[in-house]
């Protein structure tokens, strides 16, 4: 699910970021700027996520390998 | 899952090596852009050389999703690279065969194939290809394998346009870099030419770059040029420049093999094949497997070889003669002709498919009298060379150096060397004088009646090449305007870039 998640945002902001190049300086560019923001802002979120889901099964692999020892 | 025609049709835009009104393009539902067809190899050809000399970088952006691979194609074209597209490993594999690809940017998470086994087998075909990785995992451990299996860089996503920027920025630094250290290398390497090849003229310089171009592609190449301009000299310098430079280079003269020995030394034979097979031996092509073979005199190969020969290029295996079982080989051909094998296709002497399977890649070596500056540079290095080998250091005269310099040269530079080599046997002195030289070149008025031109056996001048004679003349006297030489001439002007293509004054 992270990975799709990745994939999603990694879509947003690359065109996200084409959008808001081509549209200059004009009030749109503000839209696609939020977009890429916001993007920004769920790029951290995966990013979070993932590392929290690695510590988790970090720890995880080193209960069991306690409890069988 | 989103590969589509889309794809395809948006990538045209952005990529010049298709021409979307002459090239059949494989339109199947795949974000995947691959030339096919018998109109590739004439196209491509054109096309590889256009982009040697624009020095245009091509980048295949392989991932499963299509947003994805539309942006990274954006920016990437917007920082100068030619981009192709693929969804998945079969695909991305099809691009790295059809076309000369420098960077890939490679998902990690593909469907079928995993991104470590693609990036295994990009390394394998193209060593010198970079590879860069994108990984949605961020563990370190899959950068880390990544960078084991022959990556440049990764990049985790989810990634912005700048990351993805900084990093094609990079890699385009690092290509620049090692293409100008390439350039670097090879002209430290030789003074007077490209490795063992000699001359400086413009025409020199422009075969050069093509040929650094085509030794770090795997496709074929045809080389043209009339005889004695050193065709395999061009065939070495290709493999020796290339990333297979230790693997065999090995070359046959089709023409100088008897018709009914070509297959046996080409594809090899088993033991109790015929009268005399008291044991199996490999062929040429096995023998140079890995590397490369330079298939000299082409055009003189029978028929019935032209298509085995042509299965082997396509299926990438042989069968050997006598034998049931075919044999894998993995070979690059490089073929030279100094005949026209356009004719020959149209009169049925040479196969057509094996024409543009060899014709991916085409450069024409220019002729001595089209490089005439050149002469005095190669009359120094077979001087140079003679010394070395009797250890007397001759030297030539202005008025028999002249006499060279207007000479014609038919026999290019074969006939130089011999000329040299001659003229030091009878020379008594250590410089070279007028009287020394060949009673022909002594003799030799300049010619300007194209009629006039002894070539042919027994004097009898081709008419192709009274026609060629007339058209380059014509263009001489014009001062390079060909429209007024096609209007003189009397022949249309379309009619008139296709000869000079054909002779490849222009490309």
């Amino acid at each position: 699910m992270l990975h799709e998640l990745a994939n999603v945002f990694t879509g947003i902001l690359i065109t996200s970021g084409l959008l808001a190049q081509s549209l200059g300086d004009s009030d749109q560019a503000r839209f696609a700027q939020s977009i890429c923001e916001l993007g920004e802002r769920g790029s951290g979120l995966v990013r979070e996520a993932r590392a929290l889901l690695i510590g988790a099964l970090a720890l995880e692999l080193n209960t069991s390998g306690e409890s069988e020892g | 899952m989103s590969g589509s025609e889309t794809d395809t049709n948006r990538n045209h835009h952005h990529n010049p090596l298709v021409s979307p009104h002459t090239a059949q393009r494989d339109l199947s539902p795949v974000g995947t852009e691959v030339v096919v067809g018998k109109m590739m190899a004439a196209k491509s050809m054109l096309a590889a050389i256009d982009k040697a000399e624009a020095n245009l970088l091509n980048l295949l952006i392989v991932d499963d999703e299509r947003v994805i691979r539309d942006g990274c194609r954006d920016v990437a074209a917007s920082i100068g690279f030619t981009t192709f597209l693929a969804d998945n490993a079969e695909h991305a594999f099809r691009v790295l065969d059809a076309h000369s690809v420098d960077v890939v940017l490679l998902d990690l998470r593909l469907p079928g194939l995993n991104g470590l086994e693609v990036l295994r087998e990009v390394k394998r075909r193209r060593p010198e290809t970079i590879v860069i990785v994108m990984t949605g995992f961020a563990s370190v451990q899959s950068a880390v394998q990544a960078m084991k299996h022959g990556a440049y860089d990764y990049v985790t996503k989810p990634f912005n346009l700048e990351e993805l920027r900084l990093i094609l920025d990079r890699v385009l630094g690092h290509l620049q870099l090692t293409n100008e250290n390439r350039i670097l290398r090879e002209q430290v390497k030789s003074k007077e030419g490209f490795g063992s090849i000699i001359g400086r003229s413009p025409e020199m310089e422009k075969l050069y770059r093509i040929i650094s171009k085509a030794a770090h592609s795997t496709h074929p190449v045809l080389i043209l040029g009339e005889s004695g301009t050193g065709k395999e000299l061009v065939a070495r310098s290709i493999h020796y420049s290339g990333p297979f430079r230790d693997k065999p280079f090995i070359a046959v003269d089709c023409g100088s093999l008897v018709p009914s020995l070509i297959e046996s030394e080409l594809f090899g034979y088993v033991k109790g094949a015929f009268t005399g097979a008291n044991k199996s031996k490999d062929g040429l092509l096995t023998v140079a497997d890995g590397g490369t073979i330079f298939l000299d005199e082409i055009g003189e190969l029978p028929v019935d070889l032209q298509a085995k020969l042509l299965r082997a290029l396509q299926e990438k295996e042989i069968r050997p003669v006598g034998g049931t079982k075919p044999v894998p080989v993995d070979v690059r051909v490089l073929a030279a002709t100094n005949r026209d094998l356009e004719t020959a296709v149209q009169q049925g002497t040479f196969r057509r498919d094996l024409y543009f399977r060899l014709n991916v890649l085409s450069l024409r070596i220019p002729s001595l009298r089209q490089r005439k500056q050149d002469i005095p540079l190669l009359v120094g290095h077979f001087l140079e060379r003679l010394a070395r080998s009797t250890g007397v250091q001759r030297n030539i005269s202005d008025e028999a150096l002249k006499l060279m310099l207007n000479y014609d040269w038919p026999g290019n530079v074969r006939e130089l060397e011999n000329c040299i080599e001659r003229a030091c046997a009878l020379s008594s002195g250590t410089t070279i004088h007028t009287g020394d030289l060949p009673t022909q070149i002594q003799n030799w008025k300049e010619q300007s009646n194209p009629t006039q031109v002894p070539c042919g056996a027994r004097g009898i001048v081709p008419i192709s090449e009274i026609e060629k004679r007339a058209i380059l003349s014509a263009i001489d006297q014009l001062h390079g305007d060909k429209l007024e030489a096609a209007r003189l001439l009397g022949i249309g002007k379309t009619t008139l870039y296709r000869k000079l293509k054909e002779y490849g004054t222009i490309q």
